[in-house]
């Protein structure tokens, strides 16, 4: 995969601009995803990640090969995001916890009630627990991936996803979703 | 390894096999360790099965009828320069040197010329769309279009050294609509169009045409000279008929 993103990135250095099209379709869907979580709100996502694979097209002769493609689209993805959450922030002064308007209702019901009480308990963990948990997660990246997106060690992502995952296994305890013991 | 790093180990499926059969040994041995690796367990399937969203579908086309414009409107650009340029030009020092001195002289020459608060910032002219978007915006002027078969406005914010357009236009059928500034303008930046739009477009320095066809919105972006005025004229034309003429203040 990373290789076919290699492929694609020379050739629109060469010229083939169309084959940016390539590199579009097949990493759109994680990164409108990363960035809905995010930013909570499918128009702003849409908003973001086109914003970020036309910065992609803009800055792909600084773009280093020997790093997968997507994991530098994907930090600027995370990057957009984040400052879109600050600016948002600044602008209503609201509650760090922005409300959720990322789906239809009907796709919410579909979800079911275990996705949506997890989904809850993400909402709960503090924002760098919860963006390690989404991009590990919504990404699939790698320790060092991870660290290289977010700016901070890969052992700093380890432990945050470890904390992570053991709040949300307390606070999934909480609501009924799952009966372990993990006090 | 300490019980957390041995409990995600085992979560990201990197412990070999003789390593498993020690953590199941240990798991067995303490309860208490077993809940909490099951619980972690839990939590690690359930993430991975939230479903996730289809990106829209318009999101895919956006990008690249961005693309396409930026291509047409700046085919020497950065972004489409040839990849010859890339490898040439890190191998030649003395001509990196030469081109810095040289272009510091360009920049410096006119600043001699200005007074200090005519001074563009560059990052104004060629930076980020985050650099801009903390600029305080002043309106310059404003219009509405009303013609035969035509309707629709115009809107013309100055922030920093970029000139902003908001141009809405509806039109029976094709319609040219070209702006004639009062100043030369350094560059045309960006022209984004909130519908998929099929017209094209003319850029000089002084001018810029639109070819238009039924109801689109546009955001045009543009840099300005240092201490410039923002007026423009605008003439809108169907066959060659002028059908709308105005002064933008």
């Amino acid at each position: 995969m990373a290789d076919q993103d290699a492929a694609i990135v020379a050739r629109c250095l060469k010229g083939d601009w169309a084959a940016f099209d390539e590199l579009v379709r097949r990493h759109e869907r994680p990164l409108y995803n990363g960035a809905l979580r995010i930013v909570r709100n499918s128009d702003d996502a849409k908003d973001i990640v086109q914003g970020v694979f036309i910065r992609a097209y803009e800055k792909l002769s600084q773009y280093d090969p020997e790093r997968r493609f997507f994991s530098w689209i994907y930090r600027m993805m995370v990057n957009a995001s984040l400052n879109w959450v600050d600016s948002k922030r600044l602008q209503t002064d609201l509650d760090p916890e922005l409300p959720f308007t990322g789906e239809s209702p009907e796709a919410e019901f579909l979800r079911g009630e275990e996705s949506r009480k997890i989904e809850e308990a993400l909402d709960k963990l503090k924002p760098e627990f919860r963006l390690v948990v989404v991009l590990k997660y919504f990404g699939e990246l790698s320790y060092e991936e991870l660290g290289y997106v977010l700016d901070i060690p890969a052992k700093t992502v380890k432990s945050r996803l470890y904390e992570a995952r053991r709040i949300l296994a307390t606070l999934m305890t909480d609501s009924g979703v799952t009966t372990y013991g993990t006090r | 390894m300490a019980h957390d790093e041995q409990d995600q180990a085992a979560l990201d499926g990197a412990l070999s096999n003789e390593e498993i059969s020690r953590f199941k040994e240990s798991l067995g041995a303490d309860p208490q360790a077993a809940l909490r690796f099951e619980a972690l367990k839990h939590v690690d399937s359930s993430l991975r099965s939230l479903p996730t969203s289809p990106p829209p579908p318009d999101l895919r086309e956006g990008v690249m009828r961005q693309i396409r414009l930026q291509q047409a409107l700046a085919p020497a650009s950065k972004a489409v320069r040839s990849a010859w340029w890339d490898a040439w030009f890190p191998a030649r020092p003395a001509f990196q040197v030469g081109l810095g001195f040289a272009l510091g002289v360009l920049v410096l020459m006119p600043l001699m010329k200005l007074t200090p608060t005519s001074f563009v910032d560059p990052a104004s002219v060629t930076g980020t769309l985050a650099t801009r978007d903390e600029l305080v915006g002043s309106p310059a002027g404003h219009l509405d279009i009303v013609g035969p078969g035509l309707s629709g406005s115009l809107s013309s914010i100055v922030e920093g050294g970029m000139l902003t357009l908001q141009f809405r236009l509806a039109s029976a059928g094709p319609v040219e609509a070209a702006l004639e500034f009062e100043a030369p303008l350094l560059g045309l930046y960006s022209i984004q169009t909130d519908s998929p739009w099929a017209g094209s477009v003319e850029y000089s320095g002084r001018k810029l045409t639109l070819h238009h066809a039924g109801t689109t919105g546009y955001t045009i972006r543009l840099a300005m000279a240092p201490g410039t005025s923002p007026r423009m004229d605008l003439g809108i034309y169907r066959s060659a008929e002028a059908i709308f003429e105005a002064a933008v203040p």
